[in-house]
């Protein structure tokens, strides 16, 4: 990649990690360590990967849910739905949202809900929530495409703490079983959960090990590195006849000296003091 | 009144199930997603096989597959045992297709005491509150094959999160067309003045049977009500009848708790409040039997347990 498109990408990135740490503060409660980690992969899915545009109307059975059939687009999934406020910063900033409303994440009636809820016309896919779950529906929209020969990959993200629940394991079975090549998730591996370092609560390594032993296309990368993150899509997309999973170890809580690499910060938000500092960092 | 002579032949729901299926494989919006089971509930009479998905023993990736295939704008049909499916995916119902309200019906199979030799984890008595319980739901429990049929047919024309309850036993078919039987619908099976008995699957035809010995041993008329659509409940027809007759007697294949019996007490309680009775299993956990019919009446679940019931509430003051 070019130098200057890398420029590019770490300012929007660096304004979403901004936006996550400024619209939790606002609501007063939200995960911010795993989506301040991720921001790097976002930003490039959202400006370099994803093939997407802002959807019309919502689906209505009234008129047969027409802005879900039969495109073309690209789908994304987090399945770590508690990471919605870097979702809601992307679509802030591809303006699908408008920035005005990043101060009424979890307001009562607000878009922005506390957990990814499905709502085609801001950009949000799929309801999240309860982990284990996007996984299965990330492999039900890559297999409908393959079934109606539709060109549209499908893109998911998971938490390593996530991996816990062993449904994941299921849909990672039946992505290699159906052969979806038209799949990629990626692993945010920062080895953060609620109440403890990955490690302490479950040890998952070699976890790497375990995608290439269920037949997926594995890649590690340094998550937080726009060039690896780069190769690691551009690879997925040559994977023919399975599905890809993309290891990418992050720091929780990248761009912020005293958030980095503390589980702490998985789901506890800023107080407007250690904001300004935040976000002074971050603009340094 | 509806004629309720029996056809000649018997037949389970999954049949009627199961002939709904291959009728509807020609339809190419309809996809079918199984966890092992679709032979065992017919499910498998579905013949496009590019169509026909195969999760293995995981119920749970059954249900979000479904939903994500559903919100592709398709129609997904997911079935297995009423046992696995909804209870050990309640949580992929709930959020991946419920609150979504994703187009995906669940077909709930070898439901209640269907199946005696397998026991007690196999034997659902849960599922009908479980699936009550949940907004967007619609819960149908049909009574013989071809209202398993019509049902089935018509879960897939409308739009939206739906349960169908099917069982293995052979039973009669009501003498009634295709047209009688419709979504949301009870059907009124027979007329009589002194109570109405009030049904759902296999129990239907305990019923039918009850009123016949009641009106020959001991001149009590009885009303049979089948209430094949659990929610939404049709309140009309329920409370016409019980404000035409004594009292109401409803018969469940199902725990007291949180099934028909429920449901019509909360209508009851609220509108029309008269005696109401419940035969179902009370509290209690199924057990291994080799065959089904001393397996219900060791819980209660017969025609015996019906008329116990009517004359109990015909004897109150």
């Amino acid at each position: 990649m070019e130098k200057n498109e890398i420029v590019e990408l770490q300012k929007i990135s660096k304004e979403a990690r901004i936006n996550v740490l400024k619209m939790t503060t606002i609501a007063g409660s939200g995960h911010i360590g795993g989506a301040l980690g991720i921001a790097d992969v976002m930003t490039y899915l959202y400006f370099k990967e994803l093939n997407i545009k802002k959807v019309e109307k919502h689906f209505d059975e009234s008129i047969q849910r027409d802005s879900c059939l039969n495109d073309d687009r690209d789908r994304f999934v987090l399945s770590a739905g508690h990471m919605v406020p870097i979702l809601y910063s992307m679509l802030i900033a591809r303006g699908f949202i408008d920035e005005s409303l990043l101060n009424s994440l979890r307001d009562l009636e607000s878009l922005l809900q506390g957990h990814t809820t499905i709502n085609l016309e801001i950009g949000v896919e799929t309801t999240g929530g309860s982990l284990g779950q996007g996984v299965g529906i990330a492999c039900g929209f890559a297999l409908s495409n393959k079934i109606y020969r539709k060109s549209g990959r499908v893109y998911c993200i998971l938490g390593d703490g996530e991996l816990n629940e062993g449904s994941v394991w299921e849909a990672i079975m039946f992505g290699a079983k159906y052969k979806l090549d038209n799949l990629v998730f990626i692993l945010d591996r920062n080895n953060i959960q609620q109440t403890n370092f990955g490690d302490e609560v479950m040890p998952l390594d070699p976890v790497a090990d375990k995608f290439k032993a269920f037949n997926w296309e594995t890649i590690e990368i340094n998550g937080n590195d726009f060039n690896e993150i780069e190769n690691a899509f551009e690879k997925a997309k040559g994977i023919k006849k399975k599905p890809s999973i993309i290891v990418a170890n992050t720091i929780p809580g990248k761009g912020v000296s005293f958030l980095e690499n503390d589980y702490i910060w998985h789901s506890k938000v800023l107080n407007n003091e250690q904001l300004t500092l935040a976000i002074e960092e971050l603009n340094a | 009144m509806l004629n309720i002579k029996y056809k000649d032949k018997k037949q389970s729901t999954r049949d009627g199930f199961g002939r709904a299926m291959s009728e509807l494989s020609d339809d190419p919006d309809i996809v079918v997603v199984t966890a092992e089971l679709g032979t065992s509930i017919k499910l498998d009479q579905f013949s496009d096989a590019s169509r026909y998905i195969e999760v293995g023993i995981a119920e749970q990736n059954m249900a979000t597959i479904s939903a994500g295939i559903a919100l592709t704008g398709k129609k997904v049909i997911m079935g297995s045992f009423a046992s696995f499916n909804p209870m050990r995916n309640f949580d992929q119902i709930r959020i991946s297709i419920v609150q979504q309200n994703a187009n995906v019906k669940i077909i709930g199979g070898h439901s209640g005491f269907s199946y005696g030799g397998d026991g007690q984890s196999v034997q659902s008595l849960e599922d009908i509150a479980l699936m009550r319980s949940l907004p967007n739901m619609k819960v149908y429990v049909p009574s013989c094959a071809e209202e398993a049929y019509s049902m089935a047919i018509q879960m897939v024309g409308e739009y939206g999160p739906s349960y169908l309850r099917i069982g293995r036993d052979l039973l009669p078919n009501w003498n009634l067309t295709e047209e009688d039987f419709q979504l949301g619908k009870a059907q009124i099976l027979r007329e009589g003045s002194s109570c109405t008995l009030i049904a759902c699957g296999y129990m239907v035809s305990e019923s039918i049977e009850a009123a016949e010995e009641l009106s020959k041993e001991q001149e009590i008329e009885c009303s049979v009500l089948n209430v094949s659509t659990i929610k939404p409940l049709d309140s009309k027809t329920i409370l016409q009848y019980a404000k035409s007759t004594n009292g109401i007697v409803v018969a469940e294949e199902h725990q007291l708790n949180g099934g028909l019996g429920d449901a019509v007490a909360n209508l009851i309680t609220r509108e029309y409040p008269t005696k109401i009775k419940y035969v179902g299993v009370d509290n209690k956990y199924g057990q291994s039997s080799r065959d089904e019919k001393t397996l219900r009446s060791f819980y209660g679940l017969d025609k015996e347990a019906i008329k116990k019931e009517v004359i109990e509430l015909l004897s109150e003051e």
